[in-house]
């Protein structure tokens, strides 16, 4: 998954940053509230943490015209203002999530965690293939009991194929779900995941459950 | 004993009318009784004329000859009130001249007390009568007429003839009595009615002051929006104005130390965050992170002290009025050290500082607010500027004491309202402890706690002007 922190603390963000790419999300960061925005109207993020109290345009005004703009990306507020008011006021101006400071870091990254889930018209937080397990929460994959270790990139383009089972996914679509804007990309990066991949959850004897649509993309399982 | 004011001033009032009483009804005793004198007095005065029509000179001697009528109160009965005495040389046989003449109500050898005066300026006195009665008497001295047929030949001017009338007086004197004990009733009566009604009467009139009373004890921290109603007795309302401008004070006082709280609460909530996150993220992930997890937490920590150091000095800079007894200062003089403290930050960065301020400029202000201005300014100035920079100060004209300069290429117009606003920060970056958006704000409030203004602009090199102003050309 992908996803856009928009906070002004630069150390809050690093950390903040640090933590989703530890948990294995794609992170892109910035403190200033345009810049947010246009960075939210341009790539489909999965989630946006944003933060209310920033230069440039405040937090509010940047969701206002993120769903004045049609964007639908769920949107975790993360302020410092905690009276009830306020928190309606975010909540109805958009957001899907509001979560005051401090908070625990665990707590946020579950947070998001439900949002990516339900930005894909998931409450379960496993998901089954055939005889392949992901876990959403604690970002692991199993065949049957068995652990199968993935790198960060290998596990992020399996589980964005595995929310959109049945559908046929692009390799750009992929890309930009699974990349931040730190990432090099080389043009035939993710025919390379998809490679290594295969081999990591090839159950023997059977098919891979990730099919190639030549022109079109990449499928997992069947729509459910 | 801690008496109440109403006590005090019941026992004062009363005692008031208690002398007042006394003192008018001792004048109306003296009067009324000066009035029956003079009409006692009078009645003597007319008896005793009456009598000396009856006393002529006649050659060597005097000749009394009364009517019985003239007699009839000097008689000596059961009432007798009057009574006389002559002294002259009055005629008898020639072998004995007796020098006294008595009314028949004195004994042979009862005598009047003798004083005298003159016809015009007659002696009135009291004394005892001979019989143990309290008496009144009129004293005459004077010479008598002389019979009309020896007025021209044997008129002797030299031959007196004293003369004392006296009345009892017993009756005057119980009518004074009377008068006295009437007035002290009166007076007592009075006196009494002063101790029942006065109380009652100061209750009523003192009831506004006990409603003012009643209504500050019901007022606590939670009610400080509570004022008293002006519309009182005169007396009472500057004490209710008084209290209502006590009660703003407290009332803003207060807001402002919940408003600090809130603020300090509020802003502290991102470097707890920050403080908070770090060290989570630490122990989840202790070996993928980077950097000195000590140093880090200093200095967060070191922010949020910062933060809330500037916070407080705001407030109170905030609270406090230009109640300051300005001393003079060099301008230039404070700027120097701001300036020093900033000089080597400044190098680092390449940044010059040009200093042209008119070293001549003394003002009279509080020394350490111009400090704290000029630290901020010029520490922002020196922060904001590109490297390689220039920092410019100076001072103007008329009433720009100061001004100070530095590129801005981040900033607009539209930011400059906000400048002032506390914890405002153009740049993104609150990781620089130093500057926490409150230096300007702090500024803004030392000026005008001493009597000057901080303004912001924006020139056409995006220059971003600080200016310090002052209200009066001869300073604060």
């Amino acid at each position: 998954m992908r996803i856009l922190i928009v906070e002004d603390s630069t150390r809050l963000r690093s950390t903040l940053s640090q933590a989703f790419r530890f948990s294995s999300y794609a992170v892109d960061e910035t403190g200033d509230g345009k810049e947010g925005l246009w960075m939210a109207t341009s790539i489909p993020y999965d989630v946006i943490v944003l933060d209310i109290m920033l230069p440039g345009m405040d937090g509010l005004t940047v969701l206002k015209k993120l769903r004045e703009s049609g964007c639908e990306t769920s949107v975790l507020l993360l302020t410092a203002k905690d009276a009830v008011q306020d928190r309606v006021f975010g909540l109805r101006s958009g957001a899907d999530d509001y979560l005051v400071k401090p908070f625990d870091l665990e707590e946020l990254l579950a947070r998001v965690e439900v949002l990516c889930r339900r930005g894909y018209g998931k409450k379960n937080n496993q998901i089954v293939i055939d005889d392949l397990t992901l876990d959403l929460g604690d970002k692991s994959v199993k065949r049957g009991n068995e652990p199968i270790e993935l790198t960060a990139r290998e596990y992020r383009t399996l589980e964005y194929l595995a929310v959109r089972r049945g559908e046929v996914v692009s390799k750009q679509e992929i890309e930009s779900h699974i990349y931040d804007d730190q990432a090099d990309l080389m043009s035939n990066v993710v025919e390379s995941i998809v490679c290594d991949l295969r081999k990591k959850i090839a159950s023997p004897g059977a098919p891979s459950v990730i099919q190639t649509r030549r022109g079109f993309g990449y499928t997992i399982g069947k729509p459910e | 004993m801690n008496l109440s004011i109403k006590t005090k001033l019941a026992l004062a009032l009363s005692m008031f009318a208690a002398l007042l009483l006394m003192a008018g009804g001792w004048l109306v005793y003296r009067q009324i009784k000066a009035s029956f004198y003079h009409e006692f007095d009078e009645r003597l005065r007319l008896q005793a004329m009456s009598l000396t029509t009856g006393i002529k000179q006649e050659r060597s001697f005097v000749d009394v000859i009364f009517s019985d009528k003239y007699l009839r109160e000097y008689d000596d009965d059961e009432s007798r009130s009057w009574f006389f005495q002559i002294w002259a040389p009055l005629p008898v046989d020639d072998a004995y001249r007796p020098k006294t003449m008595r009314s028949d109500s004195l004994k042979k050898n009862q005598n009047l007390p003798r004083r005298f005066g003159s016809l015009k300026e007659p002696v009135y006195w009291n004394f005892e009568l001979p019989d143990g009665r309290s008496g009144r008497g009129i004293g005459i001295r004077y010479v008598p007429q002389a019979d009309d047929h020896d007025r021209r030949s044997n008129f002797d001017k030299n031959l007196k003839v004293e003369l004392v009338v006296a009345q009892d007086r017993t009756e005057l004197d119980q009518s004074l009595r009377a008068v006295a004990k009437n007035i002290g009733i009166a007076g007592g009566v009075g006196l009494l009615a002063t101790l029942l009604f006065v109380p009652l009467i100061l209750l009523r009139f003192l009831r506004p002051l006990k409603s003012v009373s009643k209504q500050a004890e019901t007022i606590d921290v939670e009610s400080l929006s509570t004022r008293f109603d002006t519309r009182v007795p005169p007396e009472i309302r500057p004490i209710s104005r008084a209290l209502n401008e006590l009660l703003a004070r407290l009332e803003s006082s207060f807001d402002r130390e919940r408003q600090l709280s809130s603020d300090i609460a509020h802003e502290l909530r991102t470097p707890i965050s920050e403080l908070k996150s770090y060290a989570e993220l630490k122990i989840k992930w202790p070996d993928k992170t980077e950097g000195c997890f000590e140093k880090e937490v200093l200095q967060m920590v070191a922010g949020m002290e910062s933060l809330v150091e500037n916070l407080l000095t705001l407030a109170r800079m905030e609270k406090s009025a230009a109640e300051f007894e300005g001393v003079p200062v060099s301008l230039t003089d404070a700027l120097s050290n701001s300036v020093d403290e900033v000089q080597p930050a400044a190098a680092a960065r390449g940044i010059r500082i040009r200093n042209e301020t008119n070293p001549e400029i003394r003002i009279e202000t509080h020394p350490e607010l111009l400090q704290i201005i000029l630290r901020n300014l010029v520490s922002n100035a020196v922060a904001h500027s590109p490297s390689g920079g220039e920092v410019q100060i100076g001072s103007g004209t008329d009433n720009e004491l100061l001004h100070i300069s530095n590129h801005a290429p981040d900033l607009s117009a539209e930011d400059l309202p906000r400048m002032f606003d506390r914890l405002w920060q153009k740049d993104a970056s609150r990781s620089n402890d130093e500057h926490c958006g409150l230096g300007l704000p702090l500024a803004r409030s030392c000026a005008r706690a001493i009597g000057l203004e901080l303004t912001a602009q924006l020139n056409e090199e995006n220059r971003l002007e600080m200016i310090l102003i002052r209200f009066s050309s001869e300073g604060t």
